[in-house]
């Protein structure tokens, strides 16, 4: 039944071709993919427990080409995620559903630049 | 260590320990009283009710606690930029940081396991296994925030020397 609800929800995402539809996936799936990074960033601090020398390994291993793109895409993630989040709030608590779309559209110019920006700060 | 050390060593101190730990609690009542205001005036439901309002309370709190976090750990060129041992020894020295990155995390840990419990109950699951994912969401939350104090306090209580 739940294997059938996730095959429904795909059918969902293909065939109503709204950005809303596209958005909530969107916050979903990143929603879920910067969780388990959690997971990840605690496991990598842990090594601290076994020396600084371990520490400074497991570190290392994000100051490399692999590493930079990782941290990009993080940065992505988190940015869809936050500015969506936000959308969503503000349309929450105060009432702003016939306005969704623009703030999307606005939600998704701030992304952009933040992708720009990440471009020269994270990879080069 | 104390402040005048602090500032010698030209570490940013944002907030002194005690002034972080009153503005948490602040904030903490502040939650409660608006989370109250708004259950009374909308009227609605008991159920799901706090987890709805304080997925956003977290989302917003953290808009500007990740901003800091990114900006200062992970995206900002110069000496702040690094992550390495002894950067992140020096930078533990001071309170305001180890109160903001407690919060920090309670945060995250809070915002995410309860952003995964709102995708399961989607879900329409039995009683008993909605009973046992939400007992097992509630523990691997208290194990992250576990290890992740003990993490902090570990980096906090290193001197500058390192082992």
């Amino acid at each position: 039944m739940n294997i059938q609800k996730l095959k429904e929800g795909f059918e969902d995402l293909i065939k109503n071709r709204n950005p809303g539809m596209l958005s909530f996936w969107i916050h979903r799936v990143t929603g879920v993919a910067v969780t388990v990074f959690l997971f990840l960033h605690i496991f990598t601090l842990s090594s601290v427990f076994r020396g600084k020398d371990a520490y400074d390994y497991a570190i290392s291993k994000f100051d490399t080409t692999s590493g930079y793109i990782f941290q990009y895409v993080l940065l992505l993630a988190v940015a869809v995620h936050l500015l969506n989040g936000i959308r969503i709030t503000v349309v929450d608590f105060w009432g702003l559903t016939r306005i969704q779309k623009k703030l999307l559209w606005i939600s998704l110019l701030v992304f952009l630049v933040i992708a720009a920006v990440g471009v020269k700060t994270v990879l080069l | 260590m104390r402040r005048w050390e602090v500032r010698k060593l030209g570490i940013s101190q944002p907030l002194s320990f005690r002034t972080s730990q009153f503005l948490v609690n602040v904030l903490c009542v502040l939650c409660v009283l608006c989370g109250e205001l708004i259950h009374y005036k909308m009227n609605i439901e008991k159920r799901g009710f706090w987890s709805w309002f304080l997925q956003r309370i977290t989302a917003l709190l953290l808009v500007m606690g990740m901003s800091v976090h990114f900006f200062t750990f992970h995206f900002s060129p110069g000496r702040y930029a690094s992550r390495y041992y002894d950067e992140i020894i020096h930078r533990f020295c001071s309170p305001g940081w180890i109160a903001f990155h407690l919060c920090l995390l309670a945060l995250v840990v809070f915002h995410g396991l309860n952003g995964l419990w709102g995708i399961l109950v989607d879900f329409n699951l039995s009683k008993r296994t909605n009973y046992f994912l939400r007992q097992a969401l509630w523990f691997t939350g208290f194990v992250l925030f576990g290890v992740g104090i003990y993490i902090l306090i570990w980096f906090a209580t290193r001197n500058n020397s390192g082992f």
